[in-house]
C-alpha cells in the first residue's frame, strides 16, 4: 500500500487558504492601542488581566474582583482572560498580544515568571505583575501573604477544637501551602497547647474529589476544624465539612456560601491595594526598577473574615479576644508571623 | 424521457479526478469548519470576521507571531515523527507526555549542573541526556511488549503519570529554585541556553525539526528499517514470515519515538523555559498524536501538520486576546477545524 | 504509625467504603468504554463525555432542583456525544483516535465557555447533596455489607448499571453481537448482523454511561461543578480496560483496585501525621499507576494471549474488510 502525497492536501489547503486570507486581510489595523478616555481627571490605564483558572474559582475570582474594584473606580481600562493556557510558551504569547495590543499594565495572576520576562524584554515600557521570585526589569512581584491570616484562623481552631485534632489539605507541599498550614498550626498552638496537626498534600491542585477524600481521612483521624490551600482541596474540604458536620476556613475568598454553617470564615486575600499600587507605578513611570508589591494584614492585602452564619461551635470569647489583639499587633508590626516555607 | 433524464444526458455528471475531488472537499471543510467556527464566536458575543482577522493577523501578523507559532510547531513536529513511525509499524505509543518530561528532566540537569565553559559541547550534552532519557523511557515499554507481550497503550499511558510526578517531585524538593514559591526548578546555565534568532525570537531547535523531516522521510522510505517497518504495519504476520524480528522493531520503534520525544523535552528546557518548569507542556505528547494522525503518518504530512495546529492555537490565543472571544471557545476550534478536515479527506477518498 | 488505624476492621470499612465510592465515576466510564472497544470502537473521547455529563446533570440539578432529572440529563448528553462519536466513527469512518480527542477538547472548551458564561465572577454555585441510605438487611452481611450498602441511591444506581452492562456484554444476544463485531466484523455482517447499527449501540452505551459517571462525580459526591472536574478520570478509565483485558467484570474491579490503592495513600498521610513531610508525596501520588501498572505486567505474564479486541480500532466497510 503506498501512501500518496496528496493525502495531506487538505492540510495544505487550509493552510493557503488561511495564509492567502492572512494576506488579504492583514493589512487594515484596527488602530488599537493609544490611551483610553478621561475619567477624574486621569487618563485610565489599559490593564489586562489573566487569569490560570475561571472567576468561578476562588483564586481567580478574588484576582478579578481586584481589577474590576479599579475598573468600576475609573482607574483603569479592563481586558480579561479567563482559563489562560498553562505551558510557558502558551501564556508568553498571551501576554505577549497584550503588550502589542497597547496595554500598560499585564496582571498575571499565577506563578508565571518566564513568560513575564520573556514579554518584559520585548516590550520594556509595560509594567508586568506576577508572582515572581528573582526583580528584574519591568516585572513587578506579587507577594502573598496568606499565612498571616492563617496564623488568625488557627487560635480559632485552637479554642474551637474538642478533639485536640486539626488538618489541612494543600494541593502540592510549596511554600506558599506549607507556610500557610504552618502558621495554621503555629497559631492553634498559640491558644492550645495540645493541638496536634494533620497535614495532607494531595498532589493536584484541581482534583476536589481526591480534596474531599483528603479532609474526610482526616476527619477519621479525629480533626474538627479543618484548612485547604488550593481551589480543588477547598472545594473538597467545603462539602466534606459539610457532610460531618465539623468547622473549617475558607481559602483566599470567601467560600461561605459552600457551607454556610461549617466555615467559621476565610483567610481572605485581596488584590485590590496590589493592583492599584500597580497602576500608580505605571502613571508614575515607576516601574523600572521593577518592584515587590506585599500587602499584609496591616494594609488590607489579607484578612480573615468571619462568617456569621456560622453554627458548629462556639467560638471562646477570650481566644476571640486574644486573636483581635494578635490581629492589631501584626498590624501595628509589634508581632511577626513566623513564615515557614518548608523545604 | 424525463426531465431529469433529459438533463442527465445532456450534462453527464461531474466526473472529478480524486485530486481535483480532494482539493474540493478541503475547500469545503475550511468553510463548513470557518462557519461552525463563527457560529462559536457569535454565541460567544463576538464578530466572526473580526476574530478570524485577529486569528491571522496574531499568528502571521509580525515577526514575534510567526515566531512564537514556531516555537509552539517545534515539540509538536519532533514528537509527531517519532510516533508517524511508530504508528507505521502499529506501535501505539501513547506516552509522548512522560518522555518528554524525562528527557526535559535530563537535559536540565546537564544544563544546570555540567561544568563547561564552551557552549556548543554543553548544549549538546544536555541534548543527547534528553533524547536518551526519552529513548530510555520509551524503551522501557518496548521490552514490555516485546518480552511479555504487555500491551504498550497502557504502559506508555499509566508511565505519563509517573514521569511528571518524577519530574514535579525533582522541581519541588532537589532542583527547586531558591525563592520560588510554586513549582519551579532552577535555571539552567546561560551558557546551556539555546541561541535565538532576532525578530522571530525562536530558537535554533526549529533548524532541527526542519532537518529531521527529510531524514524521517529518508528512512521511512528508503532504509531496509523503514521498509521493515513499513511491513509490519501492513502485514504483521507476512513481516515475521519473512524474516522481521518483531521484538526488536517494537522496541526499536519505543526507543525512536521515545528518543525524539525527549529531544523535543530538552529543546523546551533549553530553548524555551531555560529552566526545569512544568509548564514546558501543556500535553504536546497528546496533540503530537493528532499531528502524527492528520499527517497521515508521513513525515511532510507531519510538519504541515504541526504547523497547521501551532497557527490555529496560537492564532486562537490572538484571537482570544485581540477579540475577547472566551479562550475557552477558542479551545474548541482547532478540534472542529480537525474534524471537519478528517470528513472531507473521508468523501475525497470516495466512499 | 498505627497500621490498625488504616487495616483494622473499623478502618478497613471505611477506608474500602470511600474507595468504592469515590471509584465509581472511572469505573462507570470505564465499564461503557470496554462495551465500545468489545464492538471494535476505541472511544478516546471519554474523558469529554464525563465532563460533560458533569457540567449537564450539575445545570439541571441546580435550575430544577432535582437530582433524578440531573442524572438523567447527564446520562443524555452522554449519549448525544456517543451519538457523536459514532457518527465520526463509524458513519463516516474518519480516524477514531482523532475524533476521540476531538471531542475531549470541545467537551473542555464548551463546558468551560458555558459554565463561566453563567456564573463566571460570581460565588462558586453549589446544590444540595443527597444522603447515604443504609439497605435493610443487605446492610448486615458482615465484610461487604457495611461497604457496599452505605451509600447513596446514585451509588446503588451505578452499581446495578455497571453489573448490568456487564451482563448485557456477556449474557445476551446483543452482547453476543457485539463482541462478534469487534472481533470479525466481516463474519458477523455474514450472519446478519449489522456491524454499523451494532456499534452505533455500543457507542450510545458507552456515552450513556460516561455521561452518568459524571453526573455521579457531581451529584453524588462533589455538590459542586469546577474546570476539568473529571481530572483524567476517563483517561484512567481507558487505561483499566486494557487492564481489565477487556472483560467488564475485571474491568469493573481494576477500577475499584484503583480508587482502593488512591484511597490508601491519602489514609497513609492523614494517619502518619509528620510522615508526609519527609517522605515525597509524589510517591504516595504514584502508586495507583504503579501498582495498576505491575499488576497488569504480573497478570499478563501470567496469562500469556493480548485478549484485545482484533478489530479494535478498525473501521469497517460492507463488502472491503474481509
Amino acid at each position: 500500500m503506498r501512501r500518496k502525497w496528496w493525502r495531506a492536501v487538505p492540510i495544505w489547503l487550509a493552510t493557503a487558504v488561511l495564509v492567502a486570507g492572512a494576506a488579504g486581510c492583514g493589512d487594515d489595523d484596527d488602530g488599537a492601542g493609544g490611551g483610553g478616555e478621561q475619567a477624574g481627571g486621569q487618563e485610565k490605564v489599559k490593564t489586562a488581566l489573566v487569569l490560570p483558572c475561571a472567576t468561578s474559582d476562588p483564586w481567580c475570582k478574588q484576582g478579578f474582583d481586584g481589577a474590576k474594584a479599579l475598573e468600576r473606580r475609573g482607574e483603569i481600562d479592563l481586558e480579561v482572560t479567563t482559563s489562560a493556557p498553562q505551558d510557558t510558551a502558551g501564556v508568553t504569547r498571551v501576554l505577549a498580544q497584550y503588550a502589542q495590543g497597547g496595554n500598560q499594565l499585564l496582571l498575571a495572576h499565577s506563578t508565571w515568571q518566564d513568560a513575564a520576562f520573556d514579554v518584559a524584554e520585548q516590550f520594556p515600557d509595560v509594567n508586568i505583575a506576577t508572582y515572581a521570585f528573582e526583580l528584574r526589569d519591568n516585572v513587578a512581584i506579587l507577594e502573598e501573604p496568606i499565612y498571616q491570616a492563617a496564623y488568625l484562623a488557627g487560635m480559632l481552631a485552637g479554642g474551637i477544637t474538642e478533639s485536640n485534632t486539626i488538618g489541612g489539605s494543600a494541593g502540592q507541599d510549596v511554600p506558599l501551602c506549607h507556610a500557610e498550614l504552618e502558621a495554621f498550626e503555629a497559631g492553634a498552638k498559640r491558644v492550645n497547647k495540645q493541638v496536634k496537626m494533620i497535614d495532607t498534600y494531595i498532589g493536584d491542585w484541581n482534583d476536589a474529589a481526591k480534596g474531599k477524600q483528603a479532609t474526610q481521612a482526616q476527619i477519621d483521624q479525629g480533626a474538627d476544624v479543618v484548612i485547604a490551600c488550593g481551589g480543588g482541596p477547598a472545594t473538597g474540604m467545603a462539602q466534606a465539612i459539610k457532610e460531618a458536620n465539623i468547622s473549617g476556613f475558607g481559602y483566599v475568598g470567601d467560600m461561605s456560601s459552600q457551607a454556610p454553617k461549617n466555615l467559621v470564615g476565610s483567610v481572605m486575600y485581596n488584590l485590590e491595594p496590589y493592583f492599584e499600587a500597580a497602576v500608580k507605578d505605571v502613571r508614575n513611570d515607576s516601574f523600572r526598577p521593577a518592584k515587590r508589591y506585599e500587602f499584609g494584614l496591616a494594609d488590607g492585602g489579607v484578612d480573615l473574615k468571619l462568617n456569621d452564619r456560622y453554627a458548629v461551635k462556639e467560638i471562646p470569647a477570650d481566644v476571640m479576644r486574644q486573636m483581635e489583639q494578635v490581629k492589631d499587633q501584626i498590624a501595628s508590626g509589634e508581632f511577626k508571623v513566623p513564615y515557614e516555607a518548608g523545604t | 424521457m424525463s426531465v431529469s433524464q433529459a438533463a442527465a444526458r445532456l450534462a453527464p455528471p461531474l466526473r472529478l479526478d480524486r485530486r481535483a475531488r480532494a482539493l474540493l472537499a478541503s475547500a469545503g471543510a475550511v468553510l463548513l469548519s470557518l462557519v461552525v467556527g463563527g457560529l462559536l464566536v457569535v454565541i460567544a458575543g463576538g464578530d466572526p470576521v473580526a476574530a478570524y482577522r485577529a486569528l491571522l493577523d496574531g499568528a502571521l501578523g509580525t515577526p514575534y507571531g510567526i515566531g512564537q507559532m514556531l516555537v509552539l510547531a517545534i515539540p509538536l513536529v519532533i514528537i509527531g515523527l517519532g510516533l508517524a513511525l511508530a504508528f507505521r509499524g502499529r506501535v501505539y505509543n501513547i506516552g509522548a507526555e512522560g518522555q518528554l518530561f524525562m528527557g526535559a528532566l535530563a537535559a536540565g540537569v546537564v544544563a544546570i549542573f555540567l561544568p563547561v565553559g564552551f557552549d556548543p559541547l554543553l548544549i549538546g550534552a544536555a541534548t543527547v541526556a534528553g533524547v536518551l532519557a526519552g529513548a530510555a523511557w520509551g524503551g522501557i515499554v518496548g521490552v514490555l511488549r516485546a518480552r511479555w507481550g504487555v500491551n504498550e497503550v497502557i504502559t506508555s499511558l499509566l508511565l505519563n503519570f509517573v514521569a511528571i510526578l518524577i519530574f514535579t517531585y525533582c522541581v519541588r524538593r532537589p532542583l527547586r529554585a531558591p525563592g520560588s514559591p510554586d513549582l519551579q526548578g532552577r535555571s539552567i546555565q546561560p551558557d546551556a541556553a539555546l541561541p535565538a534568532l532576532p525578530d522571530l525570537a525562536v530558537h535554533i531547535g526549529v533548524f532541527l525539526a526542519l532537518l529531521l523531516v527529510p531524514l524521517a522521510a529518508y528512512v521511512i522510505s528508503r532504509t531496509p528499517f523503514g521498509f521493515r517497518v513499513r511491513m509490519l504495519g501492513f502485514n504483521a504476520e507476512a513481516a515475521r514470515t519473512a524474516g522481521v524480528r518483531s521484538g526488536r522493531m517494537v522496541v526499536g520503534l519505543m526507543v525512536i519515538s521515545g528518543g525524539l520525544a525527549g529531544l523535543a523535552g530538552g529543546l523546551q528546557v533549553l530553548g524555551v523555559a531555560e529552566r526545569l518548569d512544568p509548564g514546558i507542556s501543556q500535553g504536546y505528547g497528546f496533540t503530537a498524536i493528532v499531528v502524527a494522525l492528520l499527517g497521515r503518518l508521513n513525515a511532510l504530512g507531519v510538519l504541515l501538520a504541526g504547523l497547521f495546529i501551532a497557527l490555529l492555537q496560537s492564532g486562537g490565543q490572538a484571537m482570544s486576546v485581540i477579540e475577547g472571544v472566551p479562550y475557552a471557545i477558542v479551545l474548541a476550534i482547532p478540534a472542529v477545524f480537525v474534524v471537519f478536515l478528517l470528513i472531507a479527506d473521508r468523501f475525497a477518498r470516495g466512499s | 504509625m498505627d497500621w490498625s488505624e488504616i487495616f483494622g476492621p473499623d478502618a478497613l470499612v471505611v477506608l474500602l467504603s470511600t474507595s468504592v465510592a469515590f471509584a465509581m465515576p472511572t469505573a462507570l466510564a470505564a465499564v461503557g468504554e470496554t462495551v465500545a472497544e468489545r464492538a471494535g470502537v476505541l472511544n478516546l473521547g471519554l474523558e469529554g463525555m464525563l465532563l460533560a455529563g458533569a457540567l449537564v446533570s450539575f445545570l439541571v440539578a441546580y435550575y430544577v432542583g432535582s437530582v433524578a432529572l440531573g442524572t438523567v440529563a447527564g446520562v443524555a448528553i452522554g449519549v448525544v456525544l456517543g451519538a457523536l462519536m459514532a457518527f465520526l466513527s463509524v458513519s463516516l469512518r474518519t480516524e477514531q483516535i482523532i475524533n476521540g480527542i476531538a471531542i475531549v477538547l470541545v467537551a473542555q472548551g464548551i463546558t468551560l465557555f458555558v459554565f463561566e458564561k453563567l456564573f463566571g465572577g460570581e460565588e462558586q454555585p453549589t446544590i444540595a447533596g443527597i444522603s447515604d441510605v443504609e439497605v435493610p438487611l443487605l446492610h448486615d452481611i458482615p465484610g461487604v455489607g457495611p461497604v457496599v450498602f452505605e451509600q447513596n441511591v446514585l451509588f446503588y444506581l451505578s452499581l446495578a448499571l455497571a453489573l448490568g452492562v456487564s451482563l448485557l456484554l456477556t449474557r445476551t444476544r446483543f452482547g453476543l453481537s457485539v463482541r462478534a463485531v469487534g472481533e470479525s466484523p466481516a463474519a458477523a455482517e455474514a450472519t446478519a448482523v449489522s456491524v454499523a447499527r451494532t456499534r452505533w449501540l455500543a457507542l450510545l452505551v458507552c456515552g450513556g454511561m460516561a455521561g452518568l459517571g459524571g453526573a455521579v462525580l457531581v451529584l453524588g459526591q462533589l455538590n459542586v461543578f469546577e474546570e476539568d472536574v473529571s481530572g483524567g478520570r476517563g483517561w484512567v478509565a481507558i487505561a483499566l480496560v486494557i487492564f481489565g483485558r477487556w472483560n467488564p467484570l475485571l474491568v469493573l474491579g481494576g477500577a475499584f483496585l484503583f480508587g482502593f490503592t488512591d484511597a490508601l495513600q491519602i489514609r497513609v498521610q492523614a494517619v502518619s501525621g509528620g510522615i508526609a513531610s519527609s517522605v515525597p508525596t509524589e510517591i504516595f501520588g504514584a502508586l495507583p499507576y504503579v501498582v495498576t501498572l505491575a499488576v497488569m505486567v504480573a497478570a499478563t505474564v501470567l496469562a500469556g494471549r493480548d485478549a484485545q479486541p482484533a478489530a479494535l480500532g478498525v473501521p469497517f466497510r460492507k463488502g472491503v474488510n474481509a
